[in-house]
């Protein structure tokens, strides 16, 4: 039963490995390439060896040996460093093309699919897993092939020497293969076992490396010292085995080598001694046996690499299974006119229900502000009016057309969005506030989208001004500079309809302020709806919208909700003449 | 690897002999590795000679068994060399390691900053592997050049004049060890940077998916990671053809080596100079020469090749640290000091004051609030309290103690620290808040903390109660969450003074006031400070500092700074709070 479930997992596994890889658009041409040119190399091996052998015989005629000799040594480094190219610009190509297949696929995901996914893994995705992907091509599925012909080409020239020395040939193959097998896997486990130990290290180095100023104001250096001691050791434990492991596999490979090399010669001492073998011939079996020995012993150290590659394989044939989104199906969006209006809106994640029968509106032309206590659903809602999110159940109508009409992307084109993580990438800044433009807008332009966010300054004072890098993931900015800089390239886009997700908190009380007046005066007469959690901000608003529990607890002008609603009532309340 | 590449600089032997004066190495397993090494060229050249009687035919048992007996022997002892040089390796790098550890825990935080902390963890998980492998290294060259040595003179023994045509090749090895060599640099090189690209390219992107979407711009985003793919392509047809030139080269040398003994060989045998199956004798000699010559030159390479990561390494070792017990006592009494700060001036970098020549005191046993723009030195300040940074000018005082005189242990231990992302570290909960603790701390003591920072209810509905797993850097707990369990964590550890930079931020706003609140009630009699965006926070503590570009704007009570402070009348007035105030300096 139990082995039983095991196989077909591993059964199911190879069918969605192949039906990836018919997917991939693989570069068929050069893998035939390659596997021409390594059979041509096999027979040339074949050649090469049987003329060594008879120079070591000592046949030195020079046009009978010598020369055919030094013909085949030269073809072989030729054929063999073409060979070895066709090989390299394969696998690069393969991984490229998987990359290529791998970004599309997940480009077109929908975000809940990211969401569920940790990013770190996702990039590995796209890095590590398709190189063992292509490795696993190039050095398990193809070599199946070239190993089995140049196998077939050693023994075919053994068998023109005597047909029965082939057989006993073949005998004694498995010996050493078997070995070769077991050590392998033995050896895979250990390094699995080092790799997690690292990995451990690792982790660990690096969660306290990033927080030395915690540990710096806590005082406990010393006992940061002994915890990392014992991952040290730890891994010092793995290693350990390990050497035991490598070092034992070298006698066990030895005897096993040695034990087939005496089956070798004792059955060809027999036909030699007989004369079935001249001298030239016995060298040049012998030089085949041990070939063809080392070919397929080679062979099965790789299958430690199918293992490896397995979880690869499963990783990328899952994310190709994902379902994309459609991003061109239905109307075209023009201007998004008209108040926002949900109509029974139903949403859940996963089978934690938020929004049950959600109705509510907001006010077009206005600005309306989005709050509530932390997990009352507030980035959601802005969510699903982007259609980020599937519905469950009910729509969402803009100007009383059902937005599920329009095309995803030219309807999210059209509004604009300012995600609480205020995205920055390595580049300049300049680089940055065009990002998704679509247009080059004149320094002029510039500078007023940063005057309105007040970075101007900030920019006017780097030596290179809008060319200034600003580091990855905009490193050398702070967290007010970064939202400034997001809502300037929201700006910039001139969106109709605008969403703003905590866009403004990590900014001081002046540059809030500041923000606020210029998103007023720009996006005058367009709509706006923004989330925020402090009493500044929502000050900002014409129309509020207080949620609770996924529900709507208040909805009104600023002010009466201001004065009427408990949440809001709370976070205005003067503290300092209630002591 | 980017401190190697960039620190790619002269050979020097000094480095390397500083590094392996710092901790005991075990000499006895190296010497023993070396001498199985040397043990194994003899028996080496013994099994060569089997080999080449059994090319030749003579396939007699004796010849067999001694063959099978002495590769045994030959594999027997290699284990034995491989073990023992092995273990030296890996107690060299874990008695390396826990010295850099010790070295990193205590570097200053400047230095933590300008060296980046990627490159801290690569330290002490790569380079550090690097720099042990060394001395292995060392020792395998010189059974290397042995083993080269031997075979050389068997070699000449059978065919000197042979031999001697065999050294006219010397040059053109020494030629295709350097080429492969450069080519070795540039492709890994270029293969790093371009991986580097990748990688960075997707790890920002994908983190921005939310982005991406939200503007449907994956027409854009899918072109640029082609482009970023192709990158990456190109790099690896460089590598291709780079490779192979590189592999073409070494069996070019091998060939015409191969070329050369076929050529004078035949012809030597054709004048009788030679025996008739000299050939394989001689072949099988070279072999082993050109065995021996290629570790040598490998060494070499894998010796140049640690030369950044032991750099790096010992530049690390050499610099900087703290000592948190140098220095004198902090007073016991542990209440009533003020801190002050006289003169101060402090710059991350030259000619860009951070805090300019800022003189102010906050007063003990009382609530202090900061405030001020972004960038205006309100973090900064809190770090040179404790001790975190020296300060460029002037001094910071603790009643009548010099901050940078006092035992740093001491002082910070007296600091409690909660900032607006507080890290957790991978472990249970009840460690988490527990972790300042020098001695076994309590569950009630744990309970307790927990209770003051409101989280004592989440963590009794979590599955494992104090048990459960927090995640890495707290991961599987939400931001609020996080933020509680820091709280509990700083006051368990029972702070003279406590520091609360942007604490309620990532609060909702009722919790934030909730936990404020316990927090000043416990602290009572206690210094707080308090740097916060939040005026109505900010107007309930005793004493408030304004600070503008680093210089201090003013200080005093709430009364006070409505008369004295534009800044802070502005503040009141955007955050709604104007009318309060001006009931109340009415």
């Amino acid at each position: 039963m139990e082995t039983n479930a095991i196989f077909r997992k591993n059964y199911g596994s190879f069918r969605r490995f192949f039906s990836m890889l018919g997917k991939a658009d693989l570069p068929y041409l050069w893998i035939i390439g390659y596997l021409a040119a390594s059979a041509v190399i096999a027979n040339v091996g074949v050649s090469t060896t049987e003329y060594s052998a008879a120079l070591f015989a000592g046949n030195v005629g020079l046009t009978a040996v010598v020369l055919p000799y030094l013909f085949y040594q030269i073809l072989s480094l030729i054929l063999g460093s073409v060979t070895g190219l066709i090989n390299n610009l394969c696998e690069a190509r393969m991984d490229r093309n998987l990359r290529r297949m791998v970004w599309r696929k997940t480009v077109s995901l929908p975000l809940v699919f990211y969401e569920n996914n940790n990013p770190k893994e996702l990039l590995s995705r796209i890095t590590t897993d398709i190189s063992s992907i292509s490795n696993l091509v190039m050095k398990v599925f193809l070599p199946i092939f070239t190993t089995a012909y140049a196998s077939f080409v050693i023994l075919r020239k053994v068998s023109s020497y005597d047909g029965a020395l082939m057989w006993s040939l073949v005998a004694a193959l498995p010996v050493n293969i078997l070995i070769s097998f077991i050590l392998g896997r033995l050896q895979f486990g250990v390094q699995d076992l080092i790799n997690r130990r690292n990995a451990e290290l690792t982790a660990s180095v690096a969660e306290r490396t990033n927080n030395l100023m915690l540990i710096k104001s806590m005082g406990t250096e010393a006992k940061e010292a002994g915890v990392g001691e014992e991952r040290m050791k730890a891994s010092y434990r793995a290693a350990g085995m390990n050497i035991w492991i490598t070092g034992l596999a070298v006698p066990v490979q030895a005897i096993a080598g040695v034990l087939q090399t005496i089956v070798i010669i004792l059955v060809g001492r027999g036909y030699y001694a007989s004369g079935a073998l001249s001298l030239t011939e016995w060298i040049a079996y012998y030089g085949f046996a041990v070939q063809l020995t080392n070919i397929l012993s080679g062979y099965c150290g790789y299958w430690t690499s199918f293992k490896r590659a397995q979880g690869a394989v499963d990783r990328v044939s899952q994310i190709m299974a994902e379902r994309s989104e459609d991003l061109g199906a239905g109307d075209a969006m023009g201007y998004p006119a008209g108040g926002i209006h949900f109509e029974k809106v139903d949403f859940s994640f996963g089978s934690k229900p938020l929004f049950q029968g959600l109705d509510l509106d907001i006010p077009a032309g206005r600005i309306t502000a989005v709050v509530g206590p932390s997990g009352s659903g507030k980035t959601t809602l802005l969510n699903l009016i982007d259609r980020l999110y599937p519905l469950d159940g009910g729509s969402v109508q803009i100007g009383g057309k059902d937005t599920a009409e329009y095309s995803l992307s030219s309807f999210r084109r059209a509004l604009g969005y300012v995600t609480q993580e205020s995205v920055m990438y390595a580049g300049t800044i300049r680089d940055n506030l065009l990002h998704g433009l679509g247009r080059v807008p004149s320094d002029e332009e510039l500078d007023e989208a940063c005057a309105a966010v007040g970075i101007l300054d900030y920019v006017r004072r780097q030596p290179m001004g809008y060319d200034a890098p600003v580091g990855e993931s905009g490193a050398s900015l702070s967290g007010g500079q970064r939202q400034r800089f997001s809502v300037a390239r929201a700006l910039l886009k001139k969106p109709d309809c605008l969403l703003l997700d905590e866009a403004t908190a990590a900014m001081d009380i002046g540059g809030k302020a500041g923000v606020w007046a210029s998103i007023r005066q720009v996006m005058a007469g367009k709509t706006v709806v923004y989330v925020a959690h402090d009493a500044q901000t929502i000050r900002n608003a014409d129309y509020l919208i207080v949620l609770r529990d996924g529900k709507v607890q208040s909805a009104g002008e600023r002010e009466d909700v201001l004065a009427s609603d408990p949440y809001c009532r709370e976070m205005m309340e003067n503290r300092k003449e209630e002591r | 690897m980017k401190n190697k590449e960039q620190q790619k600089g002269k050979f020097s032997f000094r480095s390397y002999i500083t590094f392996y004066t710092r901790f005991p190495i075990p000499w006895g397993l190296f010497i023993a590795s070396l001498v199985f090494s040397l043990i194994n060229t003899e028996v080496f050249l013994a099994i060569s000679k089997y080999v080449i009687q059994i090319n030749k035919g003579e396939l007699y048992n004796g010849v067999i068994i001694g063959y099978a007996l002495l590769t045994v022997l030959n594999a027997a002892i290699s284990m034995g060399s491989n073990i023992c040089s092995e273990y030296g390796i890996q107690k060299v790098t874990l008695r390396a390691r826990k010295l850099l550890w010790d070295k990193i825990l205590h570097l200053p935080m400047r230095e933590v900053e300008r060296r980046q902390p990627s490159s801290l963890i690569s330290g002490v998980v790569n380079d550090i592997t690097e720099a042990s492998s060394v001395i292995r290294v060392i020792f395998s060259t010189v059974a290397s050049i042995y083993g080269f040595i031997r075979c050389c003179v068997e070699m000449a023994r059978f065919n000197a004049k042979l031999s001697a045509y065999m050294l006219l090749l010397v040059p053109l090895a020494i030629g295709v060890f350097a080429l492969v060599g450069q080519l070795q640099y540039r492709m890994m090189l270029r293969r790093y940077e371009s991986l580097n690209t990748m990688t960075e390219f997707f790890s920002e992107h994908i983190s921005a998916a939310k982005h991406v979407k939200a503007q449907a711009m994956e027409d854009l985003e899918m072109e640029e990671g082609l482009r970023a793919i192709d990158e990456r392509y190109r790099a690896d047809v460089y590598y291709a053809f780079m490779e192979v030139l590189q592999v073409f080269s070494n069996t070019l040398y091998t060939s015409i080596g191969s070329i050369a003994i076929a050529l004078f060989g035949s012809d030597m045998i054709r004048k009788g100079q030679m025996p008739d199956t000299g050939i394989n004798d001689f072949t099988t000699y070279k072999g082993r020469v050109d065995q021996y010559q290629a570790e040598v030159l490998t060494h070499y390479q894998t010796l140049k090749g640690t030369q950044g990561a032991m750099q790096y390494v010992g530049v690390l070792l050499d610099g900087p640290e703290e000592d948190p017990d140098a220095g004198y006592d902090l007073p016991e009494d542990r209440t009533g000091q003020d801190i002050i700060l006289d003169r101060v001036s402090f710059g991350y970098v030259p000619q860009q004051p951070v805090l300019h020549d800022l003189s102010l005191t906050i007063p003990a046993g009382k609530t202090t609030a900061i405030i001020g723009n972004n960038g205006c030195g309100k973090s900064t300040l809190l770090k040179l309290l404790q001790g975190v940074y020296p300060p460029d000018s002037g001094r910071v005082w603790l009643g009548r103690s010099a901050v940078d005189e006092v035992k740093l242990a001491q002082l910070r231990r007296r600091f409690g620290c909660v900032l607006q992302h507080n890290p957790l570290f991978s472990g249970s909960v009840r460690d988490n808040i527990a972790y300042g603790g020098t001695e076994a701390v309590s569950d009630e003591a744990v309970a307790g903390a927990a209770r003051l920072a409101d989280a004592d209810g989440f963590i009794r509905q979590l599955p494992q109660g104090y048990d459960s797993d927090v995640g890495m850097g707290g991961a599987l707990l939400s931001g609020g969450q996080r933020q509680r369990v820091a709280i509990a964590r700083t006051l368990l550890s029972d702070p003279d003074y406590l520091l609360m930079d942007e604490a309620g931020a990532s609060l909702d706003h009722k919790s934030d006031m909730t936990i404020f609140r316990t927090v000043r009630e416990h602290m009572k009699g206690r210094t707080i400070v308090v740097v916060a965006h939040d005026m109505r926070s900010v107007m309930e503590a005793d004493h408030i500092i304004v600070l503008n570009s680093g210089s201090l704007e003013a200080a005093g009570t709430h009364e006070e700074l409505l008369k004295a402070s534009p800044t802070y009348r502005t503040y009141l007035e955007l955050q709604g709070c104007a009318l309060a105030g001006e009931e109340v300096s009415r």
